[in-house]
């Protein structure tokens, strides 16, 4: 069987995330303050990385890279459930099949303790 | 196995032409900058008149791809390339000052002549040495089809540099200037599409630029500016504005201060604010922002979100310049 990234669609289903689920994210008031930065589009390019992770594409991405990168960040469960709610909102909204949101919010889920640093 | 040969630097380099030109620059020992070499991190940006593979220009803002820059590690050398690296900071040329025209709120518009052959884009920046060798960034508002360079500097109590620019006793003398430097310019092609250029304080200098440019190559579509000042003193291009919007019909200029003063056309409040009231949707705008970091961070978020591109968001932070020192 084919991947979830191909699946979903691949680097196009990706590009296509991405916007919806930055804005998402930089409107929450909750979680805006970790996203602001005057290089918005290494930011946006993070959040693409993000996106590929969680649809299982290729990616740079490893556990201990995931954990380097959210260690200067003081982060808790809220923190991490508002994220995964605008995955799951994002990948709704761009009309994603039931069976593959699941499997994009189980790969989210796997970097729990990573992102978290637990 | 062939071996190619590129100049990189001025020097030839021979290379593997199956690796890529990243790839052998480094395994030659030869300083260069990079980092995650797979085309996602952009630290690698080299600089070439050369045709090269669009692959390695793809993750690029169009306006460094105008420029002929190119991702080194997604390229792979072919014979007789010139390479240079993307920092020029190196370079620097001496121009004389013209002249210096004293404004309203401390700014001074400064006029000089043009290096030979220098090439720049209005709204570009250049960096200026200031007495003991210390360097100051200021945006350009000319454009190439002016006879001289203009900067506008804004002097600060403080600013060893500011303040040598804004004593007449430089006219006449010879100062030095480096390469054009920065992404802020007006890219050719769109012309009908709009235009939103918000500028604060001397942030209009690059702002002036870019509207003159673009409508001196014909830009049709609307053009709305807008500058804000604390006072109604820092309004200091309120003439030229004046008269270039009276000459073309599709630039509007708006201008906002914090302190309302006696001018009755002035708008009162934050201009970012005020131009993003007046602006909710930016689909297809190409947005220009220039000035305080602050302003220009919150506003460059507000214009994503008012669904402008962001590569279509073009800014030039003005961090902190001459109150140093
Ligand atoms: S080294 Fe990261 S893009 Fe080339």
């Amino acid at each position: 069987m084919s991947s979830l990234y191909e699946r979903i669609g691949g680097d196009a289903a990706v590009e296509a995330a991405v916007d919806v689920f930055y804005k998402k994210v930089l409107t929450d008031d909750s979680i805006s303050q970790f996203f602001e930065t005057t290089d918005m589009d290494a930011q946006r390019e993070k959040q693409k990385k993000f996106l590929t992770v969680a649809f299982g594409g290729p990616n740079d991405y490893s556990g201990k890279d995931m954990r380097a990168a959210h260690a200067h960040l003081t982060l808790t469960e809220d923190h991490f459930g508002a994220v995964a709610g605008h995955l799951q909102a994002t990948l709704e909204e761009l009309g994603v099949p039931e069976a593959e949101i699941g499997e994009a919010m189980a790969i989210a889920a796997s970097t729990h303790d990573d992102v978290l640093g637990l | 196995m062939n071996k190619v040969t590129i100049t990189y630097e001025g020097s030839q380099v021979s290379c593997d032409p199956d690796k890529s030109i990243l790839e052998n620059l480094i395994t030659q020992d030869i300083d260069v900058t990079y980092s995650c070499q797979k085309g996602s991190c952009l630290t690698c940006v080299m600089k070439t008149d050369h045709d090269v593979d669009p692959k390695s220009r793809a993750p690029l803002k169009p306006t460094l791809v105008e420029q002929g820059y190119f991702l080194g590690c997604q390229q792979k050398p072919n014979d007789g390339m010139v390479i240079n690296a993307a920092d020029q900071i190196g370079v620097f040329h001496n121009v004389r000052v013209t002249n210096i025209e004293l404004r309203g709120g401390q700014v001074a518009i400064v006029r000089l002549t043009v290096p030979d052959g220098y090439e720049y884009r209005p709204g570009q920046f250049v960096n200026i040495i200031g007495p003991n060798y210390t360097l100051r960034s200021y945006s350009i508002a000319s454009i190439p089809l002016d006879d001289e360079l203009e900067i506008h500097v804004k002097e600060h109590e403080f600013g060893t540099v500011s303040r040598w620019l804004c004593d007449k006793s430089l006219i006449g003398q010879e100062i030095e200037i480096s390469e054009p430097e920065g992404q802020c310019f007006y890219l050719p092609g769109r012309s009908s599409s709009p235009l939103l250029l918000i500028g604060t304080g001397t942030g209009l200098a690059p702002l002036i630029g870019i509207i003159r440019d673009a409508l001196s190559q014909g830009h049709d579509g609307k053009i709305e500016l807008y500058h804000g000042a604390v006072n109604d003193d820092g309004l200091y291009l309120i003439d030229e504005l004046q008269s270039l919007s009276s000459e073309y019909d599709n630039l509007s200029v708006h201008l906002g201060v914090l302190n309302k003063g006696s001018l009755n056309h002035t708008l009162e409040g934050a201009i970012n604010d005020i131009a993003l009231s007046q602006h909710h949707d930016l689909t297809g705008w190409r947005v220009f922002l220039c000035g305080d970091p602050d302003m220009v961070k919150k506003t460059k978020t507000k214009a994503y979100l008012a669904d402008a591109a962001l590569s279509d968001i073009l800014a030039d932070p003005f961090d902190i310049q001459d109150v140093k020192n």
